[in-house]
């Protein structure tokens, strides 16, 4: 595989990464489009045969924090857009859906969140976030352990009212064995 | 845990214990199974994740990289992405 079929072959976790990052699809597109040229344009630094898709993460990651922070309002604007197109296929978790998810998931503190989805749904090891979050391996264990704390206390006020053991225990148990 | 007691109640952790007990080695997640919140929180999470993960490349991520091709061999130089942006 060379440089630019590998770089295409990432780009699903790119944007899988970069939504959960900017909680926001059409920013994310913008991100990775970003990240891909930055990427090119730096191909002769990547070293053949490291983990390209943890240097493309660095790259989006250090895209991301450079300069669409800056535009955080308006991705914060846009999280009820987000949110509405997510309920539009929302996963089967009784009331616990996806956009009640995504929401939870936006209340974290950037760092946090990062942490979470590089460890928790990306595939990445401790090592390699560390990595990519350029920080010591321990400050990315602690990261992820404070956001899946907030997160339960997050999910845990959102749904007290409508959270029903019952449907909620079968939803997870299906899930789980599927 | 006080996290489970204030979604399930204390009336229903003891259930929700038990049931869980009953499943816990089908729980993907490994380290979380023995907290059914973290195990949910870690599937909605891989389940976001996913659901982009299975969308088709945008139309415009494709072009863009279809014109890789006609980019002349990258240079150190080649950093500024500003020019590059108007692909």
């Amino acid at each position: 595989m060379n440089a630019r079929e590998e770089l295409i072959s990432n780009i699903p976790n790119l944007r899988a990464f970069a939504v959960s990052l900017s909680g926001n699809p059409e920013r994310a597109d913008d991100l990775v489009q970003e990240a891909l040229m930055k990427a090119w344009a730096n191909i002769d630094m990547f070293e053949v045969g490291t983990n390209m898709r943890a240097w493309l993460f660095t790259i989006l990651r250090n895209v991301y924090y450079s300069e669409f922070r800056k535009k955080r309002r308006e991705v914060e604007d846009a999280d009820g857009k987000m949110a509405a197109q997510l309920a539009s296929h929302p996963e089967q978790f009784g009331h616990l859906d996806m956009a009640d998810f995504r929401d939870a998931l936006n209340e974290l503190a950037p760092d946090q969140r990062e942490a979470l989805i590089l460890v928790g749904a990306s595939g990445f090891s401790y090592d390699e976030a560390a990595e990519i979050c350029d920080c010591a391996v321990g400050t990315v264990k602690s990261r992820v352990n404070r956001a899946r704390a907030r997160l339960a206390e997050l999910l845990s006020v959102q749904s007290s009212s409508e959270f029903g053991p019952d449907t909620q225990s079968r939803a997870i148990l299906s899930s789980a064995k599927s | 845990m006080c996290i489970r007691a204030l979604v399930f109640g204390r009336d229903d952790h003891q259930c929700w214990t038990h049931y869980m007990k009953s499943s816990e080695t089908d729980d993907p997640s490994g380290r979380d199974e023995d907290d059914p919140l973290q195990a949910l929180i870690g599937l909605q999470l891989r389940s976001l994740y996913d659901s982009v993960l299975a969308e088709p490349i945008p139309d415009r991520l494709t072009e863009l990289l279809a014109k890789l091709d006609d980019i002349p061999a990258p240079t150190k130089s080649g950093d500024d992405t500003s020019g590059a942006g108007s692909l």
